[in-house]
């Protein structure tokens, strides 16, 4: 991301297909992920993160670049996840479907793929228990591998509060395999 | 410091401080909750969704919606359009009124085939084409007049 992202943003605004196309590319996909982990429900996250990259778009002129594109655009999805969740807070959805596995994985074997299902439904569980801000916390840090201080600023705490709430995070998601598993 | 204080220390990284890392390195109870914690973070971390490149399909979304200023601009000429659509029908309304309620006269004798002479008047027409205006006919001023001003 060479190019400087007001100048990105710019040319989004001027209606260059390019610029959107690479917009899409790049960000889109880690940006539904992200939401898919917070809200448990690909439909819900593929449409809030469209929501996402039209907010980013036309509030365009509001990003001062204190932060990077990537940062700004998680702020907009993570208020946007808050809000879908606090809107319908008894509304617990189960994951309808996760990402197939890719070659990316690195494991060929049907026993390695089905292991590593195993794995994800476990997390995927596990991550389901924890609060929203813990969750966020959580899937910011170890899927989009984003610093405290980015995480910070995506969620408007102290980077003291978001390291605190990785923790227990942790210590929650950890309480929560174990009890699946029992005694 | 706390059991808990020295692994969070050691969990988030960063600059660990001696005193926390020298509490983990002499308890047990400690170096194991660690363990599991760095378990639980390398099971989080394997089990990132992959991102697929069918996924990048919502450009249209970006392409499709108008900004901001095109959309409030669409929504004033179409409340212009509407305003002008609304108008042009009341204004054609009235005059559609006018039309049917004051017919020239010579349109309304020569379409109606009661009509009266040319010479017939107004009263005259009335009379043959509403019958109850015969009552009004026969009805004089002085009968008006003590019917307003009763004695």
């Amino acid at each position: 991301m060479a190019e400087a992202p007001q100048e990105w943003l710019r040319r989004i605004q001027a209606g260059e297909p390019a610029a959107a196309e690479r917009l899409m590319g790049e960000m889109f996909g880690p940006v539904r992920r992200y939401l898919e982990g917070m809200l448990r429900n690909p439909a819900q996250a593929e449409d809030l993160a469209q929501e996402a990259m039209v907010r980013l778009v036309e509030h365009a002129s509001e990003f001062r670049g204190e932060a990077s594109l990537r940062t700004y655009l998680f702020q907009i999805a993570h208020n946007l996840a808050l809000n879908h969740i606090s809107a319908a807070p008894t509304k617990r959805e189960e994951y309808g479907s996760e990402a197939p596995l890719s070659k990316e994985d690195g494991r060929s074997g049907a026993f390695e793929t089905l292991a590593l299902e195993e794995e994800r439904r476990r997390v995927r569980l596990a991550l389901g228990c924890l609060p929203p801000r813990q969750r966020s916390v959580v899937i910011l840090r170890a899927w989009e591998e984003l610093s405290f201080k980015e995480i910070a600023r995506v969620m408007g705490l102290a980077e003291g509060t978001a390291k605190a709430h990785y923790f227990f995070a942790l210590k929650n998601m950890r309480r929560a395999m174990e009890a699946e598993n029992g005694p | 410091m706390d059991h808990e204080e020295a692994v969070k220390r050691l969990i988030i990284g960063g600059p660990v401080p001696i005193e926390a890392a020298s509490h983990v390195e002499g308890c047990v109870s400690c170096r194991e909750e660690l363990a599991a914690l760095h378990s639980t973070e390398a099971l989080l971390k394997r089990a990132k969704p992959s991102i697929e490149p069918a996924q990048y399909h919502a450009r249209p979304a970006l392409e499709a919606r108008p900004s901001r200023i095109r959309r409030r601009a669409l929504a004033a000429a179409a409340a212009i359009l509407l305003a002008g659509l609304v108008g042009g029908w009341s204004l054609g309304r009235m005059s559609g009124q006018q039309r049917t309620a004051a017919p020239s006269r010579e349109v309304a004798l020569a379409e109606v085939p009661w009509a009266p002479s040319s010479e017939d008047s107004t009263l005259s027409l009335l009379q043959s084409a509403y019958p109850v205006a015969d009552r009004f006919s026969s009805v004089t001023t002085a009968d008006t007049t003590s019917y307003m001003e009763p004695e």
